[in-house]
């Protein structure tokens, strides 16, 4: 165990960090993976953070957690990396949302359409299979309404601080979350889902 | 009179931000009246809730880093 808080003497950092990457590769994989679209993506953004956690490691205080302080850092290397993909904008999606509208209301009308089971939240969860509908649905995100969606309804950061971290405007970011809530809908219910309740 | 497609948009916008008067008005008087965006309206607070909770670890403990990820980083460890 890479216990931070130990009166480390006889590990090298490098020794450390390695085992970092036992006790804490899967959960820093699983927050990437939810956040990115491909395994490889994920595993490179895993791979930059103990690479970055390694240079810094003189500079870690201790005062945190080893998980909480890596997760720390793979956010900002996420963050990052949709920086990076800025251009991609709204205009990369020529259907202008009509499509995706139009498909929310199509669903809806087959909801209604259908006497089914009603799930909820918690059931769903609660499902192996049915958590993996959901990752599918999620990885079928384009990244730039992924990333923002991420953010929003996994992490229920606000909206001030998503645009502020993603450079985009608040009506940019209304209608991202609105053409990724609408294509997750879509393909949640088309997936098998006929019916979402709250009850 | 909003149509169904501006009622969607705005549901979702309410999710997130604080609407107007004028478009919380707007918004009420169309779902007083329309059950395709009610249901709508109710689809888009599940799926809100369903990925609240999806960040939980125990609901994700299927998802790990392959062996051979976790060599491969490893590996590149060494040769920093």
């Amino acid at each position: 165990m890479a216990d931070l808080n130990k009166t480390a003497e006889s590990e090298s950092p490098l020794e450390e960090i390695s085992e970092l990457v036992e006790e804490h590769g899967d959960l820093l994989y699983r927050f990437a993976r939810n956040r990115v679209n491909s395994h490889e993506l994920a595993e490179d953004l895993v791979q930059i953070t103990f690479i970055s956690a390694l240079k810094d490691w003189e500079c870690f205080r201790r005062e945190s957690s080893a998980k909480t302080w890596l997760v720390s850092i793979l956010r900002h290397k996420i963050i990052d990396h949709y920086r990076r993909k800025k251009p991609e904008s709204l205009e990369d999606y020529p259907d202008g949302g009509e499509v995706v509208t139009q498909s929310a209301i199509e669903s809806t009308e087959m909801v209604q359409d259908t006497e089914s089971i009603r799930l909820n939240p918690e059931e769903i969860l609660e499902q192996k299979e049915l958590r993996l509908t959901l990752r599918e649905c999620l990885d079928a995100l384009p990244e730039r309404f992924r990333q923002v969606f991420v953010m929003r309804d996994i992490e229920n950061e606000s909206t001030e601080t998503i645009c502020r971290e993603l450079d985009i405007s608040a009506s940019n970011f209304s209608v991202l979350m609105f053409r990724a809530r609408s294509l997750l809908k879509d393909c949640f219910l088309k997936k098998g889902f006929p019916s979402l309740s709250l009850k | 009179m909003l149509t169904c497609e501006e009622a969607s948009l705005l549901l979702s916008e309410k999710m997130d931000v604080s609407l107007s008067p004028i478009k919380r008005l707007l918004l009420q008087t169309h779902l007083l009246m329309c059950r395709k965006c009610t249901a709508v309206k109710e689809q888009m607070l599940a799926l809100r809730k369903i990925f609240l909770g999806l960040d939980d670890a125990s609901a994700n403990e299927e998802i790990k880093l392959p062996d051979e990820s976790r060599e491969r980083i490893k590996q590149t460890l060494r040769e920093q």
